[in-house]
């Protein structure tokens, strides 16, 4: 059986490994760092821009070959596995959480506190913006303010998220473009960004992807990389509590085990695969899995929900000119502690109409006849406002292993089903109520119609499964992501977040990971 | 598995020869349901277009998963061969009548025949009339045809201008 040994096995290819084992590197040069992702690399950048025409063209994956067939989940769950990860294919949206978020129950009795405050948070948010390149403003909350500035100036406005932005300040609320991890100068090796409306296939880099972060580790021989290789079971020792191996199976060489050997494990491999893992790794001695002496490896996963409206914009809008690019407001981020919770972001997006074959009347449109239909539904604009509401699991909220699906190697495979906590569930409608009062508070002030509202029917942004916590009766590695159970087992990246927030996470947990590698880099 | 193997190498070759001998009539259905806002050249242009759009075709090509979506898809068989079937048998009905009013309520008929209800974001439906009106008005082009304005959609435009409202659009000008 091949046996690999290394300092520290990383498990998870996405951007949470690559900031981790960049880290690391500078840290402790010389230290033997390999990172084991059961996906492929997609190091072909110079390939995007024929994939991302094909993808506008046919709807093909511009990511080809970034799943593993029968490595599914049931539930919310992103096919991605690839080196790189969901954040191959993120907008690259940095909205920063805020001190709330980690305070909740001393400040409003709910869900818990996170087990850091928010100044030893935010400096990593800044490392975080420094690592990944942020372009960004400052938002119009001096709260908001970063303790550092971010790396690069704010992404233009575009003409349409201008008037947007003066529509939508009419209601008194204020809005300023999203900080995002797209380049508006050369920066890290990458390039401008060229505004090709489609930041989740971008063609030339301009927004991060972990994929250059580990082109360059590898180029600098500071990392090993082991793709296309799925861990399938974490090996503890015989009668102590230490993590002695990983047992693994290349894509190429499936009856062949390999087994990784290291002196630090770090799962890294998000919200789902990172509990199944540890569900997964369930022996006689830990019959509920690894890391699960609390019992709550796989529960309180976690999100947020969200509302979106489509409201009419009392203007000529010329969609197409930035659609992933939107303006945020964060003044309901920060709820009085003497007012019923609710919390949320508002972001506004660029929207259009779309051309339909049937009139009104019934009658198919062709020609002319439907372009005119159009132009008519086009003569002011649309704007899709969208909030992401702070809403906190319970702790049924679960992964779990279902036997029914198994992969190939006879594996179950997760399922995935949230659930809100009692709190969350009982403020429901007089959250939707607030966020509907604004649609209408936004639309009266511009004497626009609300052409439609939605609320989602699963939560974004999915995390947790393993939170973090202040102790092991309560949760299932501390601030720093070490497991209470295994003194050489660390999980980082979204599955330690207790609470999922009101507004885009991968810059918190991106923060928290280049926490750990501190943490981790001293105990070598 | 032979039999396979020759249906593969016939849709090839179907996709390949698109539109055979029946390019004329192609293009005589496009300068019926696209808009004729764009004059006969226009439309002519983007008959051309989907034409080139068939041959690159890759059926089978796994299209994009999807966030919270687990279910793989795969772009759907070739269509050339349905399409011409369709071309065939609208030149020898549909087409015969010159007058393009007449030609869209025959077309409208037969879109509601075959339970057509909406027009697809992207032209894989089979149906060679549906598809070519989804391949042209949801394209970079007719966005900047509703809007008048040089919007550019598709393309790669650079940060430096993007404030600036779009400049007027000319038909032909892309």
């Amino acid at each position: 059986m091949p046996r690999i040994e290394c300092d520290v096995c990383i498990i998870g290819g996405g951007i949470s490994a690559a900031l981790l084992s960049q880290k690391l590197s500078e840290l402790k040069p010389g230290l033997d760092v390999v990172v084991v992702e059961a996906g492929k690399r997609l190091f072909d950048v110079e390939q995007r821009m024929n994939y991302r025409r094909r993808a506008i063209l046919y709807g093909e994956n511009p990511w080809p070959g970034d799943w593993i067939p029968d490595q599914a989940a049931e539930g919310i769950v992103t096919r991605t596995m690839a080196v790189g990860g969901s954040a191959m294919h993120w907008q690259g949206h940095i909205n920063r959480f805020s001190e709330e978020d980690l305070r909740l129950k001393s400040m409003y009795g709910l869900a818990v506190d996170w087990p850091l405050s928010w100044p030893e948070l935010e400096r990593y948010l800044c490392e975080a913006d420094r690592r990944i390149g942020v372009s960004g403003g400052p938002s119009p909350h001096p709260e908001d303010k970063p303790s550092r500035p971010y790396p690069m100036a704010a992404m233009p406005l575009t003409y349409n998220l201008i008037e947007i932005r003066r529509w939508a300040e009419r209601s008194g609320l204020p809005f300023y473009g999203v900080p995002r991890a797209v380049n508006t100068q050369a920066y890290g090796g990458r390039p401008e960004c060229q505004r090709c409306g489609t930041c989740t296939m971008c063609p030339i880099g301009a927004r991060y992807s972990p994929d250059f972060t580990y082109k360059q580790l590898l180029a600098a021989k500071k990392i090993r990389l082991h793709d296309q290789t799925l861990v399938r079971r974490l090996i503890p020792h015989d009668t102590g509590n230490t993590i002695v191996t990983a047992e693994a199976v290349r894509a190429d060489k499936p009856n062949e085990k390999i087994e990784y050997s290291a002196r630090v494990f770090v799962i890294a491999s998000g919200y789902a695969w990172t509990p199944h893992l540890l569900l997964l790794s369930a022996n006689n001695r830990f019959s509920n899995g690894l890391a699960n002496s609390s019992g709550l490896v796989g529960r309180y996963m976690t999100g947020h929900k969200f509302m979106t409206a489509l409201i009419e914009v009392d203007k000529k809008l010329y969609p197409g000119m930035n659609e992933p690019h939107p303006i945020i407001s964060r003044q309901f981020f920060r709820c009085p502690a003497d007012k019923p919770f609710v919390r949320y972001d508002i972001q506004i997006f660029e929207a259009a109409s779309r051309p339909r074959l049937f009139g009104t009347n019934g009658d198919v449109l062709f020609g002319d006849n439907l372009l005119n239909d159009w132009r008519s539904r086009s003569r002011r604009g649309i704007a899709r406002v969208r909030m992401y509401y702070d809403s906190h699991p319970s702790r049924d909220s679960r992964l779990t292993l279902n036997s029914e699906m198994r992969n190939r190697f006879g594996d179950p495979m997760p399922r995935i089903v949230h659930k809100l906590d009692e709190a969350a569930e009982t403020r429901e409608d007089a959250t939707h109520q607030h966020i509907q009062n604004i649609y209408q508070q936004i639309a009266s002030a511009n004497d626009c119609k609300i052409l439609s509202t939605n609320v989602a029917n699963y939560q974004d942004h999915p995390s947790g499964g393993t939170r973090m916590g202040f102790n092991r009766q309560e949760s299932v590695c501390d601030s720093y992501g070490l497991t209470h159970d295994h003194p050489n087992l660390y999980v980082v990246g979204a599955p330690t977040l207790p609470t999922g927030g009101c507004t885009n996470a991968t810059i918190t947990f991106s923060a928290l990971t280049l926490r750990s590698a501190e943490r981790l880099a001293q105990s070598l | 598995m032979a039999a396979p193997v020759l249906k593969n190498l016939r849709a090839q070759a179907q996709t390949e020869s698109f539109p055979g001998t029946e390019e004329s009539a192609l293009k005589e259905i496009a300068a019926t349901v696209l808009p004729e806002t764009l004059s006969r050249q226009g439309t002519d242009k983007v008959a051309v277009d989907f034409i080139r759009w068939v041959h690159d075709y890759k059926q089978g090509a796994e299209m994009q998963n999807g966030y919270g979506v687990t279910r793989v898809r795969s772009v759907p068989p070739g269509p050339a061969a349905k399409y011409l079937d369709q071309l065939r048998e609208l030149s020898s009905s549909v087409l015969v009548d010159p007058d393009t009013p007449r030609r869209r309520t025959l077309l409208a008929e037969r879109l509601k025949a075959d339970g057509i209800h909406d027009l697809p974001g992207l032209p894989l439906t089979g149906n060679i009339v549906v598809d070519l009106m989804a391949f042209y008005f949801n394209s970079s082009a007719a966005n900047d045809l509703l809007y008048e304005a040089a919007i550019g959609r598709d393309t790669c435009r650079g940060l430096e201008h993007s404030s600036a409202q779009p400049a007027p659009f000319k038909l032909g000008s892309n």
